[in-house]
């Protein structure tokens, strides 16, 4: 060993020693690193063996949940994949209960709800305050567990039974043997292949008034048998009690299956049959909402209500609308009444006479009647006695003048005014083919004065001025003095109207002439149009055209022998000729 | 239902007599129909021990046949004691019923086993050698029984829960 060999030794001997060791331990801690992978799941069953199970799963607890943690966010798809054959058929039965819960609800809601039944039980929880359910519940939702065994799914024996008080106990053992075999049974003949044979189970089967419901657990079975007809809240909640004992008796690795219970043990009081009753009937949804199942009812009583008090309405309306067209059909001049009738609102029938001098009544009746109604009338002809029609006849038959007025009292014809002595020597005898009038009383009828005197002289006299007025022309067809024509003119209108009012024909001829003076030509065309031309004035004024005529070639040819430039008139009245 | 319970699985060939010695043995529940429809018929029966305590031995007496198919091991699941019933007129039933113990074996784990020799009624027309009987008792514990007369029957079953519970 050189110097420096020894001088370091003696400096650094220690501390050399000390990392060797150092050295030592690090290379035995990284071999015993190495050996823990190889050695971990040994010592782990070793572990298990040696009875420490609670404090090996204590401490493997949160690793075990951190690294499921883990491997769920960085590798999900391994997880998906490695809990798929769990999760499949977990919610294939998961679906299937909630579609069987939902059907069985759905078709106990449609047989209850819209039935005539379901009706009067909402009726009659309305009336009497309860809740529908309580009342539907009471009728014939009641139900009843008659027996409930809890057995070991793989052995079939029975882990606690429970019945009815008054019903004589079972060979619980034995019933949940077969029950267990029959579950296997129908397991093994149902699902052929092995993949169906973990979810086909027997979950219910009926007998008679019975009903047996199988609920299957991973470690225990359910076996209930009921009478009536339980909801489907109770098998929910079956299947949770059941939930509930595997969570809290599950056993530690290696020990057996859990033995029967003891009756005064939690488990075995959450069995209670009565208290699950009582617990299916508060949760079953249709006891939990009593306000919002009011609702339809209230619905349905309102429109009820609206729809029957709608149709009393009409109805009352259509009778008040019947009494008003029967009382005035029955006041209907020339109507005899035989009956109204009503087959169905909105319809009318009317049956009767009536007078041909009547007024139909149907223009009447549509105004009356609400739109859109029907009127059937069946009206046969008759002569009426009602007053208003006699008047009418009366006065379609008798013409009174409009001096004359007519009244009907008890069947006599009251005639009252002024008249021509003519009319009323012939009102007696034409008042008898007035059907209906008995007695014709004209004692306050006086005869009109009779103007025809004082009309023919007024005549007289304007025929007298009319006949020979002439109308001076200075030249050809040019008047002097237009006067005279508007004077011939009023003359004219006033004799016409006398003629007409006395029954007389005035007839007034225009003639022509002329002066000695003038061409031939002239004098042979001036008479026939001074004639036509004061024939034209007198036409232009009023007077009626029938009066009027120029004169004949005849009667101008005596023109010629007059003499002077003039229009002259004739006038004659032919008596008896009225114009019409 | 303080009792402890066990699950019983008679086990033989057919016609050696099971359900006579389960009838003999306990009160039917069930109807003897389910043996030929289920395949199996359940009955339990209260067996009392040396020390006062009782066992209820559930007993699955499961039709009579040659090899257990899957219905059958189905059966068996959970049980602790096997009940095997041999014909002693029939000396094939008694190589049947060690058979199905094989076969049982494969899927129960160490159950509790006696075997039961049947018809001792008829024990002038046994086929089955003395000897071999004292052969067997050497390894299973072995009953010579009469369903008819009810003879070796409750012996046989009391073997049975003994070893049940020990």
């Amino acid at each position: 060993m050189s110097d420096y060999e020894r001088l370091r030794q003696l400096l650094l001997g220690d501390a050399e020693a000390r990392l060797a060791a150092h050295a030592r331990r690090l290379e035995a801690i990284e071999r015993a690193h190495a050996d823990i992978a190889r050695q971990l799941p040994e010592l782990l069953r070793e572990s298990q063996q040696q009875g420490h199970t609670a404090t090996l799963s204590a401490a493997l607890a949160v690793p075990v949940a951190n690294a499921l943690g883990s491997a769920v966010r960085d590798q999900p798809q391994t997880i998906v994949d490695a809990l798929f054959p769990v999760i499949g058929p977990a919610i294939r039965k998961a679906i299937a209960e909630a579609l069987r819960d939902f059907s069985e609800g759905f078709n106990r809601a449609l047989e209850s709800s819209l039935s005539p039944r379901g009706l009067r039980w909402r009726f009659e929880a309305w009336r009497s305050g309860s809740s529908y359910a309580d009342v539907v519940l009471r009728h014939s939702l009641s139900f009843r567990i008659d027996h409930l065994f809890l057995m070991q799914r793989d052995s079939g024996l029975l882990l606690l039974h429970r019945s009815a008080a008054d019903l004589a106990q079972p060979d619980g053992d034995a019933i949940a043997g077969m029950l267990t075999a029959i579950g296997d049974f129908v397991r093994d003949s149902v699902a052929g292949d092995a993949g169906l044979r973990s979810e086909a189970t027997l979950g219910a089967a009926s007998v008679g008034e019975h009903l047996l419901w199988l609920i299957e657990g991973p470690r225990a079975n359910l076996a209930v048998f009921l009478r009536g007809v339980p909801p489907a809240s109770l098998r929910a909640l079956l299947a949770e009690r059941l939930e509930h004992w595997h969570a809290e008796t599950i056993p530690a690795p290696g020990e057996p299956s859990s033995g029967p219970l003891s009756p005064h043990s939690d488990s075995a009081q959450s069995w209670d049959l009565s208290a699950l009753q009582r617990a299916a009937h508060r949760q079953d949804p249709t006891s939990s909402r009593p306000a919002k199942r009011r609702w339809p009812l209230l619905l349905v009583a309102i429109v009820v209500l609206l729809g029957l008090g709608a149709w009393l309405w009409r109805g009352w309306m259509w009778h008040q609308h019947m009494t008003a067209i029967e009382q005035r059909l029955r006041d209907w001049p020339g109507l005899h009444l035989d009956r109204v009738e009503s087959p169905q609102v909105g319809e009318v029938h009317i049956r009767g006479l009536l007078d041909p001098l009547a007024e139909a009544p149907g223009p009447a009746l549509t105004e009356m009647l609400p739109l859109r109604s029907i009127v059937q009338m069946d009206l046969r002809g008759f002569v009426s006695t009602d007053p208003p029609l006699l008047l009418r006849r009366a006065e379609k038959i008798l013409l009174p003048p409009a001096s004359v007025r007519l009244e009907i009292r008890e069947g006599r014809l009251l005639v009252r005014g002024e008249a021509d002595a003519q009319w009323i020597a012939q009102i007696a005898e034409r008042a008898t083919r007035v059907a209906g009038i008995v007695d014709v009383d004209s004692s306050d009828l006086s005869v009109t004065p009779d103007p025809r005197p004082g009309m023919q002289a007024e005549l007289a006299v304007l025929v007298r001025r009319l006949d020979g007025a002439s109308v001076e022309f200075s030249r050809d067809l040019i008047p002097d003095n237009g006067a005279a024509v508007e004077s011939i003119l009023r003359d004219a209108l006033r004799a016409t109207a006398l003629a007409a009012q006395l029954g007389s024909r005035l007839t007034l001829v225009c003639d022509g002439y002329h002066d000695p003076t003038g061409s031939v030509a002239a004098n042979q065309r001036l008479p026939a149009e001074r004639a036509d031309w004061l024939c034209a004035a007198l036409q232009r004024g009023g007077v009626p055209s029938d009066a009027l005529r120029a004169a004949s070639e005849a009667e101008a040819a005596q023109s010629v022998l007059a003499s002077g430039r003039t229009a002259r008139l004739r006038a004659m009245v032919i008596k008896g000729a009225r114009h019409d | 239902m303080t009792e402890s319970a066990r699950k019983v699985c008679m086990l033989g060939d057919f016609g050696v007599g099971k359900t006579s010695l389960v009838s003999r043995f306990v009160h039917n529940t069930f109807s003897d129909k389910y043996l030929t429809t289920v395949g199996v018929k359940v009955d339990s029966k209260l067996v009392g021990l040396e020390a006062g305590s009782k066992l209820k031995l559930v007993i699955w007496d499961i039709a009579g046949k040659g090899v257990l198919d899957a219905s059958s091991q189905n059966y068996l699941r959970g049980a602790t004691g096997l009940l095997l019933v041999a014909d002693g007129t029939r000396e094939a039933s008694l190589r049947m019923a060690l058979s199905l113990l094989m076969q049982a074996r494969e899927v129960l784990t160490d159950p509790a086993v006696v075997l039961m020799v049947n018809k001792l009624d008829l024990v002038d027309r046994w086929e089955v050698a003395s000897a071999t009987l004292a052969e067997l008792r050497r390894s299973v514990p072995l009953f010579e029984t009469s369903a008819q007369t009810g003879d070796g029957v409750e012996p046989a079953f009391a073997e049975l829960a003994k070893r049940l519970i020990s």
